[in-house]
């Protein structure tokens, strides 16, 4: 038991240290800027949980974040390494998308879960098919599943411009998602809903999978070390798909709670970097400028991410972090911090 | 005169362990000094620091009788100090003159001296009677050969201390007996020798005098005249050790495992095992002797059902087997300790808790509708860790924190737990001192008795002959010939490993 809680505080410590140097960095360069640091950590700090309404978006922003970081633990707990979780994403996007579209009408009861599961099913078979190009052909993973990030890009792209492109035509995004396919507000007149405790309910759900059941036991074996593994007959290859697997399915239930309502440009954008996805109230769009996406770097960006409350509510001033080069940067409230033109 | 190496009041800390503990070690020219001890008991720490690849926290190194400090491999070397590792570094696709020169730093030019270095390396290996041509590939060469060349390469640089950190793991006992008579001859030129190894035969043939380490301090020095086995595994472990094993002679009952001409070609083509046969019955332990590479692993990954033969048949306890997988084999009540623990055996960042579950963690109690039950599971590996004598803090240590014996112990011990029918045990004590091999023969003796079937795969002679109903010979993949103990000795074998055709007796 003490071995346990000491390798817990010893995680936690590595995480409140990438915390701090980041925060730490990032302030570094405000003042190398010739600004008040203070201020900014001031302004981040308000931005982030200044009010309730403001502490409620941080904790909305985390829901998918959380969702893709315990991706990554299933994942990299069978030794695989998914980078494909923008594209998982945005499967289970399309996949939620198109369930909250149609079959307007039906009871939330029943239509909520049916989108779920359609996000669900989406990032799975994203991902199920980095899994099976492994298991069967031996195709590196992380090539694969960084590779259909940007087939996913494109399908979106596609997607918002033909077939789930709203009904007037004007822009490429999708039209309104069904009422009913929307999670319920948690928190009066704030953006957070019910998926807050979904996510939530996800971590211990995880845990409880790795650590007190024999599929996680076959898991954590297979990762710790195959051969022995496969010599004591546990079937590796199936266990480790299905990590891979479950890990895309976690990315795609992050996609169907970013996507339907209002919060899916604000999440989508934090978590794809320069993929610019603008829209209105409950609709998939797509990139305004599919040249100039770059999943990479997103890719890159995300496990430091994860770490990182986040700068902000969904509207309003934002604190967002200095190196996202598209995005328009500005700090709330009689800050000295120039706001940078807008991208030409 | 000072001897040629005196280290004085050595101790080195590790967080948590005191690897050496005021160690006082002293070689002379002409002498070949014995360091014996215990897996962990600070053997290869010592030499480490003597090397340069660990400083001393206290303690002083006089060579010829000024104080030097090592700062790193290539100083002990300056210094005259040369070490042939376990594992050899030598690349197998050069010639022995090549592989002496490379990492020279006598050659300054530009172009190459290999003929030069060809030349003198014929004349060291003549003057040491070290029989090696500089021009042989060394993938040609026997693993005996290899060995000398390692030693060629200490002696180019002037080595007059050679350490040989357990150099007999891999030789046939012709090539043991060999290395011996080489390290004398070198020791009657003059050079100072340290020859490290846990086996107590090979010390008392080899060495002049033994150092004899326990816990990292020196329990003493003798005088390999003076003492017997018995007096060394004493010393070394601290208590009486039983080496030879009794074992009582019992009726086999019913086959267990029934192979007949198993072939097994390796992707690339190659026959890896030729027409194999053989059956074990209860309480029956079948040997097999070999030189590591010769269709071992193979055999016992076949007979495990990790890979399908290509042809050949399988009974298992009457049944036929055409497609052995792995969960087949332990649902017949198979069990295996695998050769390389590392590798296939434990693994190293889980718990001691996951690594003994790893054979029953599917069945009642310890799952149940594929959940995992605390307590029961708790309760079974504090009690294998009791009955075992494996030395951990407790059962949610990482299996990387436990020495290589108490690992053993653990695999051992879940391999054993469960009663199995059929026990396929590969190189089970490799690596271990005598304390934990006498533990591991124990249990295989047990499990015989109780009417397991056993196979057990050896590199280690001894072992083979103590414990062995039947003694069967693997050269390259096919069983050369099925013995009787009493008709087997460590020559016998040792030829017949060797690839010599000799007509039954």
């Amino acid at each position: 038991m003490s071995n346990r809680f000491k390798r817990a505080i010893a995680s936690l410590g590595v995480s409140v240290f990438a915390l701090v140097l980041a925060l730490g960095f990032s302030m570094l360069i405000v003042a190398l800027t010739g600004n008040d640091a203070g201020e900014a950590a001031r302004a981040m700090w308000d931005g982030a949980f200044g009010n309730r309404a403001q502490i409620a978006g941080t904790l909305s922003k985390m829901i998918p974040l959380l969702l893709v970081a315990l991706g990554w633990i299933v994942a990299y707990r069978a030794k695989r390494v998914n980078i494909g979780f923008e594209g998982q994403i945005l499967a289970g996007g399309i996949c939620a998308t198109a369930m909250g579209l149609h079959f307007a009408g039906m009871p939330i009861l029943i239509h909520l879960p049916l989108a779920v599961l359609a996000g669900v099913a989406g990032g799975a078979m994203w991902a199920g098919i980095a899994a099976w190009l492994w298991a069967r052909r031996g195709v590196n993973e992380i090539i694969s599943t960084l590779l259909l990030n940007f087939i996913a890009i494109e399908i979106v792209s596609w997607l918002v411009r033909g077939p789930l492109q709203e009904s007037t035509k004007t822009f490429p995004r999708s039209g309104p998602i069904a009422e009913s396919a929307r999670w319920p507000s948690l928190l009066d007149k704030t953006s957070l809903s019910w998926d807050f405790v979904l996510a939530i309910v996800m971590v211990f759900v995880v845990a409880f999978v790795l650590n007190r059941t024999t599929f996680g036991y076959r898991l954590r074996f297979t990762g710790a070390n195959e051969p022995a593994a496969r010599h004591a007959g546990i079937a590796t290859k199936t266990v480790t798909a299905i990590a891979l697997i479950v890990s895309g399915a976690l990315a795609g239930l992050a996609g169907e709670l970013v996507d339907p309502r209002r919060r899916v440009h604000e999440h989508v954008r934090q978590l794809l970097g320069q993929l610019r996805l603008r829209g209105h109230r409950g609709r998939l769009v797509g990139p305004e400028q599919p040249d100039r996406v770059h999943p990479l770097g997103a890719a890159l960006r995300l496990p430091a991410s994860r770490r990182r409350p986040h700068g902000g509510p969904c509207r309003g001033a934002v604190g967002r972090r200095p190196h996202h080069p598209g995005t328009r940067h500005r700090l709330r409230r009689g800050s000295n911090v120039p706001a940078r033109p807008p991208r030409e | 005169m000072a001897p040629f190496l005196r280290m004085q009041g050595i101790t080195k800390r590790f967080p948590g362990v005191v690897a050496n503990r005021d160690v006082d070690l002293e070689v002379d020219r002409g002498e070949i000094r014995g360091l014996l001890g215990e897996n962990g008991a600070g053997k290869s720490t010592l030499v480490k620091i003597l090397y340069g690849l660990f400083h001393p926290d206290e303690g002083t190194i006089e060579i010829d009788g000024k104080p030097v400090r090592i700062r790193s491999p290539r100083h002990a070397v300056d210094l005259g100090i040369g070490m042939v590792h376990q594992h050899f570094m030598l690349v197998p696709t050069m010639t022995v003159a090549e592989n002496v020169a490379l990492g020279l730093r006598e050659n300054h030019s530009p172009f190459s001296r290999l003929p030069a270095v060809a030349r003198r390396v014929r004349e060291l290996s003549q003057r040491y009677g070290l029989d090696v041509d500089p021009d042989d590939l060394v993938e040609d060469l026997s693993v005996g050969l290899q060995q000398r060349v390692e030693i060629l390469k200490l002696l180019y640089r002037g080595a007059e201390l050679l350490v040989l950190d357990e150099p007999t793991a891999v030789l046939t006992p012709q090539e043991w007996h060999e290395l011996a008579q080489t390290l004398r001859d070198l020791a009657d030129h003059g050079k100072a020798v340290i020859f490290i190894s846990h086996k107590l035969d090979e010390q008392l043939e080899a060495s002049d005098w033994c150092t004899v380490l326990r816990d990292g301090a020196v329990v003493g020095t003798v005088h390999t005249d003076d003492v017997d086995k018995a007096d060394l595994a004493r010393m070394m472990v601290g208590r009486d050790v039983v080496l030879r094993v009794a074992r009582e002679s019992l009726p086999p009952g019913e086959p267990v495992i029934e192979v007949s001409s198993l072939r097994l070609e390796s992707k690339d083509g190659r026959t890896v095992l030729d027409d194999v046969s053989f059956e074990i019955r209860e309480r029956e332990i079948l040997g097999v002797a070999g030189i590591d590479g010769n269709g071992q692993r193979e055999l016992v990954e076949v007979i495990a059902g990790v890979h399908q033969p290509s042809s050949g048949t399988i009974r298992v306890c009457g049944r036929d087997e055409p497609r052995l997988t792995p969960q087949r084999f332990h649902r017949h009540g198979g069990a295996i300790i695998p050769e390389d623990r590392h590798r296939t055996g434990v693994a190293l960042d889980l718990t001691i808790t996951d690594n003994l579950m790893l054979k029953d963690f599917r069945r009642l109690p310890f799952a149940r509708r594929g959940i995992t039950a605390v307590s029961p599971i708790r309760e079974h590996c504090e009690h294998l860790v009791a009955e075992f004598d494996v030395r951990t803090p407790g059962t949610s240590v990482i299996m990387r924190q436990l020495s290589g014996g108490n690992q053993q112990r653990s695999v051992v011990a879940r391999e054993l737990c469960g009663e199995p029918t059929l026990l396929i045990a590969a190189q089970p004590t490799r690596g271990l001192d005598v304390g934990a091999m006498e533990f591991v023969y124990d249990r295989l003796l047990d499990h015989r008795k109780r009417g397991g079937a056993t196979l057990l795969v050896s590199t280690e002679l001894d072992e083979i002959l103590s414990l062995s109903d039947r003694i069967a010979v693997i050269v390259g993949g096919r069983f050369v010939r099925i013995l009787d103990p009493d008709d087997a000795d460590d020559e016998t074998l040792g030829l017949l490993m060797g690839g010599a055709e000799i007509a039954p007796g």
